[in-house]
């Protein structure tokens, strides 16, 4: 029984083919490509509107050249964005949940930010392992520190992403079976549950798109100081 | 159909073509478009145009009779460009019905939900059936 409530984090495969596959591919289904026409249709308009919102947050702090990977950060929010509302619905994988595939994805980001800082400015993008004015006795121990906290950026990124959507999902699995099995004894604390877990279905709504932003957005401010 | 007002919808269609725009053709289906049941009993219609029969390679599996189901069945295209071609007609079917239409709503997107729900259900019974709130089984 205990184990059952981790059980929504593996993916069940039938016939040998797990859902996983299908929860990714889902995603792309979604968001069709807009055809020749101006104005197309209502949805077009705001899967426009969506995706120029979101380009414009993301590009705005970044120079010229980072605007190259436009096309990069917006699908990936848009991807990270799907997977996780997705993922709200009953009974379905949330890709998002598996730390293997957020660090797959967090990793070659974060890596492919820093040589291009290392390629194109090295001497800018070393400067960040020193802040400016530190006493000179402090140095050796300030440049272990920020080599540290510039390593372990891709698995702060992974883990962020995969602890935020596993404990919202493993938090709406324990509310809403205590509100299942009060029912029959205790009604009035069962109703009690069910509204926490109204509220907390919208926080994980929440949640949801925060994360996938925040996910973007540090990788463009990584991309900011090496760019 | 709402009749056609002064200036709706912003002046780019007359609302009679807001219902859909109209699918492209298809290549190896082209009668497709239309139920085209086998029965004449309408004369609106039979005055028009005879019916055409449908070979039963064409039909579809509604107008399919039991009878010639294994028949119809050893006659649809199992190659894999075939089942990918049957993939895209109804993908294309889908998108130009609920998607591709100016007054989108959504319906469309619900359904693909709905169904997505269904299959991902599928897909994890054999996990689910054992949190059933029974004492044996």
């Amino acid at each position: 029984m205990n184990l059952s409530f981790f059980d929504q984090f593996s993916s069940p495969s039938l016939l040998g083919i797990p859902l996983i596959l299908l929860s990714l591919l889902f995603p792309a289904l979604l968001f069709p490509s807009p055809g020749n026409r101006w104005v197309n249709s209502r949805l077009s308009t705001i899967q426009l509107w969506l995706l120029h919102l979101i380009t414009k947050q993301l590009m705005i702090p970044l120079n010229k050249n980072g605007h190259k990977w436009a096309l990069m950060l917006t699908s990936l929010m848009v991807m990270l964005l799907t997977i996780n509302l997705l993922g709200l619905l009953p009974y379905t994988f949330t890709p998002t949940t598996q730390l293997s595939m957020n660090m797959a994805l967090a990793f070659p980001l974060w890596l492919a930010t820093l040589l291009t800082g290392l390629r194109n400015k090295p001497s800018a993008s070393l400067a960040h392992l020193l802040p400016e004015g530190t006493p000179t006795p402090l140095i050796p121990a300030l440049i272990l520190i920020e080599t540290t906290s510039l390593l372990i950026r891709p698995l702060a990124l992974g883990v962020r992403l995969t602890a935020n959507l596993t404990a919202g999902h493993l938090l709406i699995q324990l509310i809403s079976t205590a509100s299942v099995a009060l029912a029959p004894i205790l009604p009035a604390v069962s109703i009690l549950t069910m509204a926490i877990l109204l509220l907390l279905t919208i926080l994980e709504v929440a949640v949801a798109m925060i994360q996938a932003y925040v996910f973007v957005l540090l990788l463009s401010l990584y991309l900011q100081e090496n760019i | 159909m709402t009749p056609p007002e002064g200036g709706g919808g912003g002046g780019r269609d007359t609302p009679k073509m807001a219902a859909q725009h109209p699918p492209p053709p298809l290549p190896s289906r082209p009668s497709s478009r239309e139920p085209q049941r086998p029965v004449p009993a309408s004369p609106r219609r039979s005055d028009k145009m005879a019916p055409v029969p449908v070979p039963l390679k064409d039909m579809k599996l509604l107008d399919v009779k039991l009878g010639q189901l294994p028949t119809w069945l050893a006659m649809r295209d199992f190659t894999p460009g075939g089942i990918g071609g049957a993939l895209r007609r109804g993908y294309e079917r889908y998108y130009n019905k609920y998607i591709n239409v100016k007054k989108g709503g959504l319906g469309g997107i619900s359904m693909v939900l709905a169904g997505y729900i269904v299959i991902s259900y599928m897909w994890s019974y054999s996990h689910l059936k054992h949190d059933r709130r029974r004492k044996y089984h």
